[in-house]
């Protein structure tokens, strides 16, 4: 079990819920749902995020059941053998999840900053960073997901700016679309916001875990809060023919942002969108090598290293956004099986298998 | 030996970073910015391209520096004219783009379309149509700050303060890919050798099509935006005298109703504004009465020709049709495209003369 | 001088061996007084006994009282510190440290020490380190019972407790640690104690060496004890809970648990209005922030993001840099090691002549460099503004660690631009998350978040609002004073 000194606040949920969802994503997520439901798509983001807080909930009652991780959410439904398969699986998952969020931010900085910028060198530096955190434990990790919250509040400045051009028309008529459209998007945005299953892995190293379910949910909310106004924004400041043809939406409007001192603020916003992505990084690593720790017995120093090589190999030898794009759809169709289907099935098989029990 | 590989490795690392990870400077001193680019049209497809960059002095006066080339597309011409310039040119600092009346009537949206794609050209350029050739504006040395940035605030403070309707890249493009809605830009000319705001420029689709004069611009900045400022002096015929008004608010509401399954547009305008100039003696309430009237009536007939002309050209800068799909549901964009050069469209006007100054 | 005189009596055996043991050094000083009533045998190191004690209250009571054995001498001589001893380390220990031997007979198996240290200290002066304006104008000095007499005076509790160690394997350094009994948490107090007797080091000449060497991570550029001249701060924290380490010849207290934001207070901030000092942190906080990226962000946005610079700035800029042949990490790497051997120059010399070398430096240097071309004005401005707010920083140890992480930061700002700012800032905050100061987290309490402590932080809050200890301290009693005490409610007139 881990060791109290370990442990983090209950409250501390919301910063690592919300800071795992927040990512690379709400740099350009405004075109891919506003494709299915145009102007309607703010209302995905909330049907989402319901979404996200139903799933959120049903594995918080899972966790509470097991009072353990998902390693010991599998061992119990299918043993030993089956269910350190399976939460092998969940480490790969986490591990191409940090090999898309290091390698989509890589391309932003490439498109829009730097365009020869070494990708070598560069995710080097970034992982390195990220296991020199990883390497002071949870508790720094965690430290991390707080600042990258709390940081970067000042962006949220930067979405008063687009306003001067906006026009708010752009959102009538209201319910403009068909349910399944509406419900394409939604598929779309929770992708989005995907991250907040890295509670499966942390929630034994949470002081009075039940606690904490209360602060996930308003991390959810954070993130929602965040994705809306970014939402909105976009979709009043592009005419939808122009959204559709703006790939990082978000970047897009730092461009009209001007203060006395700053001409053009999206470098700004890129540089600190790092501290942002940051904490994503170092949780999926941090996670992958928990669970690698935990299945195997091995030491998790060395398990860490060995995936940091291993993403930074990988996102090296990924050169061209095809085989990114190929990636990520996998990822995505993964991903989304995985909340909808694996998540609410391993809750059933957690329910039944702990009716069971307390008969016997 | 540990000491020793912990050096080797820094060191092999630090040349690697300092090798491989830079990415390349563009020292702000060592480099030709350009602040203002001049597209024309020449023989065949080629278009000609003359841009212009400050160059500071050492007595802090600034000269301009101009380059001409030719090519088929306009970000090529950049490139082509590399070869002419000492500094390297680049082009993250332009602040005005104009096209020459002839370019502007076969489309300019390719061109537009090229500087909104290039990550390091903001949002906020200011573009405009240039009646004659926009390589004669930058060719003359305009103001004392370099031709860039004084055709860059002779637009900003005609645009926050005067007749000119707030227009830039941005919005040319929201404009451009909006349905129901037209674009336009400031036209040009250079007189004197100072560059005058002659009018505005109408665009169907990307083509310009035609203009509006200067004298009407204060009623179409009255149509297509709210909360201006601005002065028109209007001639009151009742008491041959003539009267200036400065606006301080405007409003203008639409509203599309259906009439015999015929759509109906209606456009009010509200004005508010002060008295600041009066060729008469005194005036007394009668007068005040008499010149809001006049005031009254001259938008109710100026506007009304020009949305006449509007439809005459069938165009649609007001953003009529884009209004009237953001205020029903199942808006039919064919039908109303048929329908909208004989569309019955009222416009009435209201004016408050909230004070006459500071005599009576 | 008398060696003659002393072959014709037998030293007593303990005599003999510690007079073989320093017989080498000159100022071991030893002689058999036979005139007396009982003949006694005496020896110390003259440079260190005080000669006025030992002939006003030791010589005069030896010559003229009867005494049977050494435990006699307790009882005649007027002196608190007299031991009877037979150890031959303990006596060897304290001649060395002003102990007067006296030995009575040969047939006497134990001798006496007695205390008759020559105490050469300076006068308590005022702090010029942690200068203040108003507020008590005393400082630390070298000596550890002057100092603990300032701390007892101000903290005339029985509770503060001194525990006193002997650590240095040649310097034999005493060092106090201190803490309030009740208040002070006792792990904290455990962790102090065990490091410093864990200490296994040759030498120690000040506080300096036990703070590194005790300190959570040594290769840490950040100071992770607070150390202080001032006896009202160290009252004052100990009072919190804290835990203050007093060593023998250092004018400097070490404070512990202690913050990072504790770096930046200046203790002068509790004797001024509340909402000065709340300004004056606020000034403090910004100061660190414009010191470490000011330069940095002028090499990133010259050299990589022009297109970030406001066009009304651009002529300025342009100008100003028009003729300098050097790209601007070099030039801002001239200028910040300029002002740093400006600075380096002044703390060697004398200070009348530290004095001349700054304005010289400032003015010469600053100028001539202008008009030479190598560096513009506008970077010389934001060098001079950087190293100015870097020497706000109350904590001498602080600032210079403010100095020097400008240059990791310029140096990546050189790779990357902004993103290279960026990348620097996010590794020192994980090295700051990282950090602990005896084994509680170093950037409480802005992470782990903690309101109370947020009171007296960034801003200070008026005293009645600061009734609790600060929580990283975890001490027993958390309360300080009642709130509800301090201030009474009132109805208007009444």
């Amino acid at each position: 079990m881990v060791n109290d000194r370990f442990k983090i606040s209950p409250y501390l949920a919301l910063f690592v819920i919300s800071t795992n969802q927040i990512g690379v994503g709400v740099l350009g997520f405004q075109r891919i749902i506003a494709k299915s439901a145009g102007h309607d798509s703010w209302i995905a983001i909330i049907l989402a995020a319901l979404c996200v807080h139903f799933l959120l909930f049903i594995m918080y009652m899972m966790l509470k059941k097991t009072d353990g991780d998902i390693i010991n959410i599998h061992q119990n439904i299918f043993g030993k053998l089956i269910g350190n398969f399976l939460s092998n699986l969940f480490i790969v998952y986490l591990i191409v999840q940090t090999i898309l969020v290091l390698r989509t931010y890589l391309e932003v900085l490439q498109v829009w900053m730097f365009p020869e910028l070494n990708i070598w060198v560069f995710s080097f530096y970034f992982l390195g960073l990220a296991v020199y955190i990883i390497s002071g434990g949870f508790r720094v990790v965690v430290g991390i997901c707080f600042f990258s919250i709390v940081l970067p509040l000042y962006l949220w400045f930067s979405a008063a700016f687009p306003l001067e051009f906006s026009s708010f028309r752009n959102l009538l008529p209201i319910f403009d679309h068909s349910i399944k459209d509406m419900a394409l998007a939604t598929k779309d945005m929770t992708l989005s916001i995907i991250g907040f299953e890295i509670i499966l892995v942390f929630y034994p190293f949470i002081k009075n875990p039940e606690k904490s379910h209360k602060w996930a949910h308003f991390g959810v909310m954070y993130t929602t809060l965040v994705y809306l106004v970014m939402g909105v924004t976009a979709l009043i400041f592009f005419s939808p023919g122009q959204l559709e043809k703006t790939i990082w939406a978000t970047l897009s409007m730092w461009k009209i942002v001007q203060m006395p001192i700053v001409e053009r603020f999206e470098y700004i916003g890129i540089a600190s969108w790092m501290l942002v992505v940051l904490p994503n990084v170092c949780l999926s690593l941090w996670g992958a090598s928990r669970l690698l720790k935990k299945i195997y017995n091995v030491k998790q120093k060395y398990m860490l290293w060995a995936i940091a090589l291993f993403v930074l190999i990988i996102s090296g030898l990924l050169t061209n956004r095809k085989e990114i794009n190929v990636l990520n759809e996998i990822y995505s169709q993964v991903g989304f099986y995985f909340l909808y289907l694996y998540i609410p099935f391993l809750f059933i098989a957690t329910l039944i298998l702990y009716k069971v029990r307390n008969k016997e | 030996m540990k000491n020793f590989i912990i050096i080797f490795a820094v060191v092999v690392i630090s040349i690697l970073t300092f090798t491989f990870g830079r990415v390349t400077k563009e020292v702000v001193d060592d480099v030709n910015i350009v602040s203002a680019i001049g597209i024309d049209k020449e023989k065949g497809d080629k278009i000609k391209g003359t841009v212009v960059m400050p160059t500071f002095l050492a007595d802090k006066s600034i000269e301009n520096e101009i380059f001409e080339g030719e090519s088929f597309l306009a970000k090529e011409v950049i490139n082509n004219l590399q070869n002419q310039s000492a500094d390297p040119l680049v082009i993250g600092g332009l602040t005005v783009a104009l096209y020459g009346e002839e370019v502007a009537r076969e489309g300019i949206t390719e061109y537009a379309d090229a500087l909104r794609r290039d990550a390091s050209i903001g949002s906020g350029v200011y573009l405009g149509v240039v009646d004659g050739e926009a390589a004669e504006i930058m060719k003359g040395s305009l103001g004392n700050r370099g031709t860039g940035r004084h055709l860059a605030t002779l637009f900003e403070h005609n645009m926050k303060h005067r007749d000119l309707p707030k227009m830039n890249l941005h919005l040319f493009m929201f404009r451009f890919y909006t349905k129901g809605m037209d674009t336009f830009l400031p036209y040009v000319k250079m007189v004197n050798e100072k560059v005058e705001i002659k009018g505005i420029a109408l665009f169907k689709e990307e083509k310009m099509v035609d203009i509006v004069n200067e004298t009407d611009m204060f009623f179409f900045k009255g149509m297509v935006e709210n909360f201006i400022e601005g002065t028109y002096t209007v001639r009151i015929e009742e008491i041959d005298e003539y009267a200036s008004i400065k606006r301080i608010v405007s409003k203008r509401d639409i509203r599309v109703q259906e009439v015999n399954g015929k759509p109906e547009v209606s456009i009010h305008i509200y004005l508010q504004g002060v008295l600041s100039e009066f060729s008469g003696r005194s005036t007394d309430e009668k007068i005040v009465a008499n010149i809001v009237k006049g005031m009254e009536d001259e938008i109710v007939k100026r506007s009304d020709k020009l949305i006449k002309k509007f439809q005459e050209k069938n165009i649609d800068p007001v953003g009529f049709g884009y209004l009237a799909s953001t205020s029903q549901r199942n808006f039919d964009a064919a039908k109303w495209k048929a329908t909208y050069q004989d569309m019955k469209i009222n416009v009435t006007s209201k004016v408050d003369l909230i004070q006459t100054g500071v005599i009576e | 001088m008398f060696n003659w005189f002393q072959k014709k009596e037998k030293k007593p055996k303990l005599f003999e061996q510690v007079y073989n043991l320093f017989k080498k050094s000159s100022d071991f000083f030893n002689y058999y007084s036979s005139e007396a009533k009982t003949p006694f045998w005496v020896c110390y190191q003259t440079t260190i006994v005080d000669s006025k004690i030992l002939h006003e209250f030791i010589l005069p009571y030896l010559l003229y009282y009867p005494l049977e054995s050494a435990k006699d001498i307790q009882r005649i001589v007027p002196i608190e510190q007299i031991i009877v001893t037979d150890k031959i380390e303990e006596i060897r220990d304290k001649i060395l440290t002003g102990y007067v031997m006296v030995q009575l007979d040969k047939n006497d198996r134990y001798c006496a020490l007695i205390r008759s240290e020559l105490n050469e200290t300076r006068e308590v002066g005022i702090p010029e380190v942690e200068f203040s304006v108003v507020g008590p104008k005393e400082a630390f000095v070298e000596s550890l019972d002057t100092n603990l007499n300032i701390i007892r005076r101000r903290l005339p509790i029985h509770q503060l407790r001194v525990k006193e160690l002997t650590v240095g394997n040649l310097s034999k350094t005493k060092v106090a640690v201190l803490y309030v009994d009740q208040i002070a948490n006792k792990e904290n107090v455990q962790t102090v104690l065990q490091r410093i007797s864990d200490i296994d080091f040759d030498h120690i000449n000040d506080s300096s060496y036990i703070s590194e060497i005790i300190t959570d991570n040594q290769f840490s550029p950040f100071p992770q004890l607070l150390d202080t001249e001032r006896p009202d701060r160290v009252c004052s924290v100990l009072v919190e809970g804290k835990v203050a380490i007093i060593v023998d010849g250092s004018p400097h207290a070490l404070i512990g648990p202690t913050t990072l934001v504790e770096f930046f207070s200046s203790f002068e901030d509790y004797y001024i209005n509340w909402y000065l000092s709340s300004f004056f942190r606020l000034i403090r906080g910004f100061a660190v922030a414009f010191s470490i990226l000011v330069t940095p962000i002028y090499v990133a946005v010259l050299s990589f993001h022009y297109e970030l610079i406001p066009k009304d700035l651009m002529a300025t800029l342009i100008t100003s840099r028009r003729e300098v042949p050097l790209p601007p990490i070099l030039e801002a790497l001239f200028l910040e090691l300029t002002i740093e051997l400006l600075r380096e120059a002044g703390a060697r010399l004398p200070t009348k002549v530290g004095q001349t070398i700054g304005i010289v430096g400032g003015i010469v240097i600053g100028t001539a460099s202008v008009e030479a071309g190598l560096t513009s004005n506008v970077l010389l401005i934001i060098v001079a503004l950087a190293a100015l707010a870097s020497f706000t920083t109350p904590v001498y140890k602080m600032g210079n660690t403010i100095r020097l992480i400008r240059f990791p930061f310029l140096i990546f700002a050189d790779i990357w631009g902004l993103l290279g700012i960026v990348y620097c800032f996010s590794l020192m905050l994980a090295h700051l998350l990282r950090l602990t100061s005896l084994g509680r987290p170093f950037l409480e309490p802005i992470y782990p978040l903690r309101i109370n402590d947020l009171k007296d932080a960034f801003v200070r809050l008026p005293f009645s609002k600061l009734s609790k200890r600060p929580t990283y301290v975890q001490t027993n009693n958390r309360q300080r004073f009642n709130p509800k005490d301090a201030q009474e409610k009132k109805d208007i007139d009444e």
